[in-house]
């Protein structure tokens, strides 16, 4: 009993660690592995200028390139200076190699003008952040947005120019280009040069219509409908449809010039109002006159033609010129100077000094001749005058004047202006008529016609008097024999007479004829069929006698 | 054909079993033939006096019809007893026939419609009833005014006869008997130019 039996136990290790802690332990390698992914593949935080957030909301607003979604708007903040906002944005991986330099980026919205509607699904989706990519190699992270889309992406293939105008244009940005009816580009942003006063708009050609501006190209004006009224009568001109809402430019290269060499870096142009304007410009050369005109010349706009035996030849530059040391006062009527340009290469001669020089010498001989410039009415609605040369061989002139410098092209009265002039020559005569006396005598012959119609008026009151006592006479005497008719009638009529005994007689018969009647009528009556069947009520109602007599 | 024809010979049958004889339509006149003999009027010597007599009835005896009053408010027209004249027609004359018989010194004509002679008296007579009653009594009463000699006096009548026979004939008799009566009555009423 005593000896107690020893049993070893068997010792094994005890496992430090439960293996159910790699579960946790396998999730937070996940999670690991998932915070890398995310950090290793998110793309680049960029930050925003913008002067306004106006639809834009923090995790909401998308950034989108050519519709992707390529980041998402994280914060909105205002910038220190408070004159904008800045917008920072998580792109995403794919973009990194858009964001470069000269990339832009806008805020799209919905917009309505006269040149389209855009951007109307951002009704629904709300506003977004558009990009477009630059062509720059150097990474950037932070822009300066655009107010509003670029008219022209960047990289778009096409010719850059810049058109000027010192009139009263109003071109707006996106307005379109026309070449023949297509749009062809469009305004892009417009600059106003302070010093020169001159309106400047860059413009951009889409390729391949670039290859149309060349060193000859004009522009010209098509906005809206342009009528003209002028000594050549009415015309009205548009570009297409879309100018007849908004401002358009149109160009070409005007007839009868050379097409020019291409442009291919950005170049000036000036706009001018219409095509003849432009046209104009082909002809460098001119030579400029004097007409010295005793004529009004109201009528008469700088810029009429001025024609030789009906071909243009030149226009007017100015009406109403003046010498500069003029002093003193005027014993005559004074003429008003005209001043003409007359274009060498109208007429067939070269466009240089050559070509001038000789126009010049041909229209010094002409003067001497008898050239003469007549003020003639190209339009008889709006008065417009235009300048004609015609020759008057038999006025020829020795000596040619000259004013302010320039030839003096001697002047001789329109056919239309003698026509006036006689006219009111023939007017003054006419007032000199005695029309007083006339018009007294014409007046004492009017009264007196007055006062034989006053006595013609009461002659034939008179006459209606007698002619109405007449027509009652007549009625009278109608009115008795119709009486006597009537008492002729009455008579026949009368008691004791035959008609009335007739009569009589007639309604003897009638008045029996119905008491006959009587009781049928009564039977019929109260028995509608008693005149086929019996009633069977057989009335045997028939006085009794006395009872006292029984 | 021949069930046809058979048909159509039943149905002739028995819509001659609807007929029935017609009621024979009883007339009657109220003057009597013998009255209206112009053998009955005396020799009319010396008239002394023209009376021209006008008699209007009810608007109820304006009937082809003879009337009887059944009872207190009812009164019974005879579908199959007629007068052959209006019943004033038949008054007048029966009037004016006893009237002319028992006078032998007044001539009474009837006024015609054109009014009296200017010269003559009237006599206007205005009857109220005159009809047989269930009661099996005849009445006639009314008035007549008697215009002559530029007086016009007025006379109320009243006369009722009983019937001792049956029917519609005797009760036209008592009638014409009534009629009569007022003949009389006119006559003592009148002045006899006799007396004058």
């Amino acid at each position: 009993m005593n000896k107690e039996q020893h049993v070893d136990a068997t010792v094994n290790p005890v496992k430090s660690v439960s293996s159910i802690w790699f579960i946790p332990f396998i999730a937070v390698l996940i999670g690991c592995w998932m915070l890398y992914y995310q950090w290793a593949n998110q793309g680049p935080l960029i930050t925003l200028h913008f002067e306004s957030a106006e639809g834009l909301e923090e995790g909401k607003t998308k950034i989108k390139f050519r519709n992707v979604n390529i980041g998402n708007v994280e914060t909105i903040s205002i910038n220190e200076a408070a004159d904008g906002v800045i917008i920072t944005a998580r792109m995403s991986k794919s973009a990194e190699n858009i964001l470069v330099e000269d990339s832009s980026f806008w805020v799209v919205t919905p917009k309505i003008s006269l040149a389209g509607v855009s951007g109307l699904s951002t009704l629904i989706s709300g506003v977004y952040i558009e990009i477009s990519p630059g062509l720059s190699k150097q990474a950037r992270l932070e822009f300066e947005a655009l107010d509003s889309p670029p008219v022209t992406p960047l990289g778009t293939p096409g010719l850059h120019i810049t058109l000027n105008s010192d009139d009263q244009f109003a071109y707006s940005k996106g307005d379109p280009i026309i070449y023949k009816g297509l749009t062809v580009g469009q305004f892009e942003d417009i600059y106003f040069n302070f010093e020169e006063r001159i309106v400047y708009y860059n413009v951009f050609i889409k390729a391949p219509y670039h290859k149309l501006i060349t060193t000859n190209t004009k522009f010209w004006d098509v906005s809206g409908l342009n009528v003209d009224l002028n000594a050549d009568g009415l015309s009205i001109k548009t570009g297409n449809l879309e100018t007849l809402l908004t401002n358009g430019v149109t160009f070409d290269v005007p007839t009868g010039m050379e097409v020019g060499q291409q442009i291919t870096e950005r170049d000036y142009f000036d706009i001018y109002a219409n095509y003849e304007l432009a046209s104009d410009q082909r002809f460098k050369q001119s030579v400029n006159y004097v007409v010295l005109v005793s004529n009004t010349i109201r009528g008469l706009k700088v810029g009429a033609p001025v024609e030789y035996r009906g071909v243009l030849i030149g226009h007017v530059k100015s009406t109403n010129i003046s010498e500069t040391n003029q002093n003193g006062l005027f014993s005559d009527d004074l003429k008003i100077p005209v001043l003409i340009s007359l274009q060498p290469g109208r007429v067939g001669l070269p466009d240089n000094e050559d070509g001038k020089q000789l126009m010049d010498q041909q229209n010094t001989l002409w003067i001497h001749k008898g050239l003469k410039a007549t003020l003639k009415t190209g339009n008889l609605l709006t008065g417009s005058l235009f300048v004609e040369l015609q020759h008057f061989e038999k006025q020829t002139l020795d000596n040619i004047q000259t004013y302010a410098g320039y030839t003096v092209i001697p002047t001789v009265t329109d056919q239309f202006t003698q026509i006036t002039e006689k006219l009111g020559v023939f007017i003054d005569k006419l007032n000199q008529l005695p029309l007083e006396t006339t018009a007294e005598n014409a007046n004492k012959t009017l009264n007196e016609i007055t006062n034989m119609t006053k006595d013609f008026q009461h002659t034939s009151q008179s006459l209606n008097s007698i002619l109405q006592s007449a027509h009652q006479q007549e009625l009278i005497k109608e009115l008795n024999t119709t009486l006597q008719s009537l008492s002729t009638l009455s008579h026949s009529y009368s008691a004791d007479s035959d008609a009335y005994e007739q009569l009589e007689a007639t309604l003897k018969t009638l008045s029996d004829t119905l008491y006959e009647l009587k009781p049928l009528l009564n039977q019929l009556k109260h028995q509608p069929n008693g005149l086929i069947f019996n009633s069977g009520n057989n009335n045997k109602l028939v006085p009794k006698k006395h009872k006292g007599d029984k | 054909m021949k069930s046809s024809l058979i048909s159509l010979i039943l149905f002739l049958l028995l819509l001659s079993g609807c007929s029935s004889p017609p009621e024979q339509t009883q007339y009657y006149m109220l003057n009597n033939l013998q009255n209206a003999a112009p053998s009955n009027a005396p020799q009319k010597v010396n008239v002394c006096n023209t009376y021209t007599v006008s008699i209007a009835m009810p608007e109820y005896l304006n009937q082809p019809y003879l009337a009887m009053q059944v009872h207190e408010h009812q009164m019974h027209y005879s579908n199959s007893h007629m007068w052959v004249e209006p019943l004033a027609t038949g008054v007048q004359k029966s009037l004016l026939d006893d009237l002319n018989a028992n006078s032998s010194h007044s001539k009474f004509t009837a006024m015609r419609s054109s009014g009296a002679s200017n010269n003559s008296s009237t006599i206007n007579i205005e009857v109220n009833y005159f009809h047989v009653s269930e009661n099996s009594e005849v009445i006639f009463s009314g008035q007549f005014t008697l215009d002559e000699e530029s007086q016009n006096t007025q006379h109320p009548f009243l006369y009722k006869s009983q019937l001792n026979n049956d029917g519609y004939n005797h009760s036209v008799a008592q009638m014409r008997q009534l009629v009569s009566k007022l003949a009389n009555s006119i006559l003592n009423q009148i002045t006899n130019c006799q007396h004058k």
